[in-house]
């Protein structure tokens, strides 16, 4: 490679937890169990450039953020500035990057000390770094953030300001150290709107005019449009799709931005879009396996080749195994809509198969699925599991790849596999119609 | 369909604080009919919540009707006691959805025996009725029916919101209040909770008051739009007309405020200023300070809703120049938009 | 720097306490030892408070008046040197563990574990026969036992304060961990220290009076816990409320004051004239 490497690089970065385990995991010497919150993220930010990471609550936006800011330790993986990376940072090293990169956070209401005039908060960052002529460049820099006059604000206390001041305040709090990157952590989520669009205009301004560069976290599509160059859509701490903004609002690829697209409530009584097909919400991200983690929730995976399936009915059949490899089928619950008199496994069976699915399934998929109720009656779950494995397997079960068009579209889904530009997704198209 | 459920005139409602009385609703009137979902927005503090709380009997105990009456199927209830809300209306006729619904279910009981109870003391109902009741909005919400018996903390988030919204829904009220049902949400959370309130209106004919700061569900998802700046009605009327025809500069400029997802390089408007503190009397417009097309007369009295002239009879604003204003502002925008400068409109304001 | 009423009032009173503890000795009308007769040459016990002795006189025929003048001064002392200790080794610790976390918060949460298994009185008595009997030394053992309370809610708050974005985003701009404990830490969980001072303050004057009748202190010095402890014992305190009454009045208002004061001091410093909201004000 020639030429100036990125100004950040994540690559394959991972962030695990290890949730506490209980006495008795640890009297059994289980292995902890692991939360990954972020899996395998590769993301590039050039200089000016402003991308943003998208994804429902929960799905591990604010772990990268913290990590990213070397507030976490890094599982796996590598954070790469200005082409050394973070690893290897000596002391001089941190210092220069904690003055190049700076946060700001999504609530205004705690990010700014209470006990610190504005003045003194913004003279932290300065005095940290052992930057001169501090009273002018707190002016300045409320001057730009549009706190008008200065005066007026030095010497006041956050809690005398409005949601809309504070969040400028922590903005300017990110640009006195005349940083290279921002990140920006849903900035605007807490603030009305009229506020929202003002601090949303500030930022672009500043991406524009100083030259700086924003990573844009949020969950909130109509503003990320606003701001950013390029969206990465994260799910259950992967990225499933990278695109510029514009195509991607008009033309997701990936399942999951399809519907997250399709769910942004559009500001216009004639316009029609049509309400999402999705149901519940992510699950944890704990001991996850192999596999798209869209698979339990995606109305377009992909039922086997070998086998006669409608894909309404082939959707049944993962969420359920799903809910049953993670033990969540409720099973004493529907056992208690039977009559408990006579136990008998074929009617429990029954009595799943009503709860937990509508289509009829005839033949040999018919009589798989009746097999493997009959063993989960019997409280042989892995039996049972192995059964609807053995049948219904998915291609969706393996991780799939993420492939890239020549333009740097990247997806990372099995309707991709061989190329982004001219594959379709097989599902009634969920997009806008006008 | 299109019998007044709600009519509230004129109604003014106040806080007593240290400070002195401060007004939170300010002579507003507004119609919500029978089968009508109906949105409420504006900034926060600017008396969406104030309202709702004062048509249910909820206001904080500081809080009083000063003005104004409130009708509920004809009947004046502004001075309804305590009594007469829990006898009457409450549950049966009128239900409330919180913002937060972890807060608003009880930890201790499961959903059914909150309904069982809450039914017990509203109606007449045996507690198996009143379970298959339940079960049926279970289903409406798109949860397993089974699961009536589950205790809050066995359901998520979104859950917990959908469960809450069957439990306001169980007495089958003509009337449900929902006070940001979905802003602590995310975008496809928000969807699948509107999906459901768009069944229940299409099975049960029930009317909506939606309040959100967030227009654009409003405009998705209700037939009616009132906004409101600091205590005041601005303007008011079905989606489409106040959404092809705003009058209030406000409205107009509350609704160029939202980014859409389907032009992401349009140029946001920006609301200066802040919504000022109301006392006792207000006799302005509240936006005065904040309006680029304020006048001396906007200071000396607070302007009435009046009709603009469009399609739609229900249409009002409450602005002085309200014609005047939007043209000005129309023929900015369009001006800056050929021309390049960068603000759509600068304020005439000192 | 005083504006607000409050705060003033009760700065006034502990200067007023602070006063007496200095300037009280020279003010007493009588020695403190010093028995009075009547006109009948009887010892005048626990008599009432008349002319002579504006609050009557205790059991011994001592004058009150005099032992409160002249106990001002250890108990300030006292109060003063016991709060000081409480306060600076429970915030220390309490905040080092709280915000470093880890090993040292282990460490240093058995320690004050440990402290609180330590009984007050047994300990005081050991560590006296090192020290030497004496005022000095009674007051040294109450505050190298009493922060423990304090050690452990400071922790709690600290930990708190710890998660806000504020403290993040410090840490983030790479201020190191005794900056952001001073700058951020401490003013947060300074509403709480200063409950703990308060109480301290009290507590260190009861206790210190409560060691005194063990022989660790100078039972001699009346200071105004050693006076209710005089009372107590002498089995006069019904029926000679005079004699109890004013130094437990004073131990009261003094740790009243502190509270009311260090509260209202820290309220002022946040203060910082009318919000930008209100400057917009038309109404
Ligand atoms: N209990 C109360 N006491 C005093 N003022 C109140 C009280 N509740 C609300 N207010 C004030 O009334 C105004 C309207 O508040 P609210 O109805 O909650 O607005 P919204 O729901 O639109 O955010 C605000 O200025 C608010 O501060
Ligand atoms: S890989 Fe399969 S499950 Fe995952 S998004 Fe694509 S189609 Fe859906
Ligand atoms: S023109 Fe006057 S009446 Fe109309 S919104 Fe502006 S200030 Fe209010
Ligand atoms: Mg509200």
């Amino acid at each position: 490679m020639t030429g100036k490497p990125p100004l950040l690089e994540i690559r394959n970065l991972r962030k695990y937890f290890e949730q506490n385990s209980n006495i008795v995991d640890m009297l059994l010497r289980r292995e902890p169990n692991q939360v990954q919150a972020v899996d395998d993220v590769s993301l590039t930010l050039e200089e000016n450039e402003s991308i943003a990471v998208i994804g429902e609550s929960g799905c591990g936006k604010t772990t990268l953020l913290l990590t990213l800011i070397g507030l976490h330790d890094i599982t796996d993986g590598e954070i790469v500035y200005k082409g050394k990376s973070i690893s290897e940072f000596d002391k001089p090293d941190w210092k220069r990057y904690r003055r190049n990169v700076q946060v700001v956070f999504q609530d205004p209401f705690n990010s700014l000390d209470p006990k610190m005039t504005i003045e003194e908060t913004l003279q932290e960052p300065l005095k940290i770094h052992g930057i001169k002529n501090r009273e002018k460049r707190v002016r300045d820099v409320l001057e730009h953030v549009e706190l008008n006059p200065p005066e007026k604000y030095l010497h006041k206390k956050p809690r005398n300001l409005s949601g809309g001041e504070k969040q400028r305040v922590s903005i300017a709090r990110g640009l006195i150290l005349e940083p290279d990157i921002i990140l920006a952590d849903e900035p605007v989520s807490m603030l009305d709107v009229s506020t929202q669009a003002a601090v949303l205009k500030k930022m672009k301004e500043l991406i524009e005019d100083f030259g700086v560069s924003m990573i844009y976290i949020s969950h909130d599509l109509s503003t990320v449009s606003y701001i950013s160059d390029t969206v990465n859509v994260m799910y259950l701490g992967r990225i499933v799709e990278t695109a510029p903004t514009e195509q991607i609002l008009a033309d997701p690829k990936h399942p999951y931005t399809e519907e997250l697209v399709s769910a942004v409530p559009i500001p216009d009584p004639s316009h029609d879009r049509q309400r999402t097909q999705m149901s519940g919400a992510p699950r944890d991200p704990v001991n996850l396996d192999e596999g798209c983690r869209f698979r339990d929730r995606c109305p377009a995976v992909i039922p086997p080749d070998d086998i006669e399936i409608s894909q309404e009915a082939y959707r049944e059949i993962i969420e359920f195994r799903e809910l049953l490899q993670r033990d969540e089928v409720a099973f004493e619950r529907v056992m208690n809509t039977i009559d408990k008199s006579y136990p008998d496994d074929r009617k429990m069976a029954k009595a799943i198969r009503e709860d937990y699915f509508t289509h009829d399934l005839t033949g040999e998929n018919g009589a798989v699925l009746n097999e493997a109720l009959i063993a989960f009656a019997n409280e042989k779950q892995d039996v049972a599991v192995k059964r609807l494995q053995e049948r219904f397997k998915s291609i969706c079960e393996t991780t799939p790849p993420t492939v890239e068009d020549e333009n740097g579209w990247c997806v990372a889904c099995h309707h991709y596999d061989q190329n982004v530009a001219d594959l379709q997704v097989e599902q009634p198209k969920t997009a806008q119609s006008d | 369909m299109t019998e007044p459920l709600l009519e509230a005139e004129d109604l003014t409602v106040q806080y007593e604080t240290d400070g002195g009385m401060v007004t939170a609703v300010s002579d507003a009137s507004f119609v919500i009919n029978e089968g009508e979902f109906f949105g409420l927005a504006g900034e926060s503090g600017c008396g969406k919540s104030t309202t709702a709380k004062s048509i249910i009997g909820g206001l904080d105990p500081n809080g009083q009707i000063s003005s104004g009456t409130i009708r509920y199927r004809g009947k004046e209830i502004q001075d309804y006691t305590e009594k007469q809300f829990n006898e009457e209306l409450r549950w049966k006729e009128i239900a409330w959805i919180p913002q937060s619904a972890m807060n608003s279910l009880d930890p201790l009981q499961t959903v059914s025996e909150q309904a069982v109870e809450i039914g017990t003391v509203h109606t007449e109902m045996s507690e198996t009725e009143l379970r298959e009741q339940l079960k049926e909005m279970f289903s409406i919400v798109g949860l397993q029916e089974s699961r009536i018996n589950d205790y809050p903390h066995q359901f998520s988030g979104g859950m917990q919101q959908r469960a809450v919204i069957a439990l306001a829904l169980f007495l089958e009220p003509s009337l449900i209040i929902a006070d940001e049902p979905t802003t602590a949400l995310d975008v496809i959370m928000q969807d699948q909770i509107f999906k459901h309130l768009d069944e229940i209106k299409e099975k049960l004919n029930t009317s909506l008051l939606l309040i959100t700061h967030d227009i654009s569900v409003i405009f998705e998802s209700c037939e009616t739009v009132a906004i409101m700046h600091a205590s005041q009605l601005a303007e008011y009327g079905s989606v489409d007309a106040v959404y092809a025809n705003p009058r209030h500069p406000y409205a107009f400029m509350f609704k160029e405020a939202f980014p859409d997802v389907r032009e992401p390089d349009r140029d946001l408007e920006v609301i200066e200023g802040y919504p000022p503190q109301l006392g006792d009397e207000i006799g302005f417009c509240s936006f005065v300070d904040r309006c680029p097309w304020a006048t001396e007369e906007c200071r000396e009295a607070a302007p009435e809703l009046e009709p603009v002239d469009d399609d739609d009879p229900r249409h009002v604003a409450g602005c002085f120049r309200k014609d005047e204003a939007y043209e000005m502002y129309q023929s900015n925008r369009l001006s800056s938009q050929s021309g390049d400068s960068t603000t759509a409109i600068t304020s005439e304001d000192d | 720097m005083l504006t607000d009423r409050t705060t003033s009032f009760y700065f006034a009173i502990l200067m007023f306490i602070v006063f007496l503890g200095i300037f009280g000795p020279m003010l007493a009308p009588y020695d403190v030892l010093t028995t009075h007769y009547d006109d009948n040459g009887n010892i005048m016990r626990a008599e009432p408070p008349s002319l002579e002795h504006p609050l009557g006189t205790t059991h011994a025929g001592y004058d009150v008046l005099s032992r409160v003048l002249v106990g001002a001064q250890p108990t300030v002392l006292t109060g003063l040197i016991g709060g000081a200790m409480i306060l600076s080794i429970g915030t220390a610790i309490g905040v080092t563990a709280g915000y470093v976390g880890g090993r040292t918060e282990t460490v240093l949460m058995r320690f004050t574990d440990f402290v609180y298994g330590v009984p007050l009185i047994p300990f005081a008595i050991v560590l006296i026969t090192f020290m030497g009997v004496g005022f000095f030394s009674s007051i040294f053992v109450i505050g190298l036992i009493l922060w423990r309370g304090a050690a452990r809610v400071i922790r709690a708050q600290t930990m708190q304060v710890k998660q806000y974005p504020y403290v993040k985003v410090a840490k983030a701009t790479g201020a190191s961990t005794p900056r952001i404990m001073i700058k951020h830490i401490l003013p947060n969980v300074a509403p709480m220290a200063i409950f703990f001072l308060a109480m301290g303050v009290g507590y260190a004057i009861v206790l210190q009076a409560g060691l005194t009748f063990l022989g660790v202190a100078d039972p001699f010095v009346p200071s105004w816990g050693v006076m209710i402890r005089n009372a107590f014992d002498s089995g006069y305190m019904a029926s000679a409320p005079w004699w109890s009454v004013t130094p437990g009045l004073l131990i009261g208002i003094t740790v009243l004051s502190t509270f009311m004061f260090g509260r209202g001091y820290e309220d002022l410093i946040s203060e910082d004239g009318d919000s930008v909201e209100a400057e917009t004000v038309t109404a």
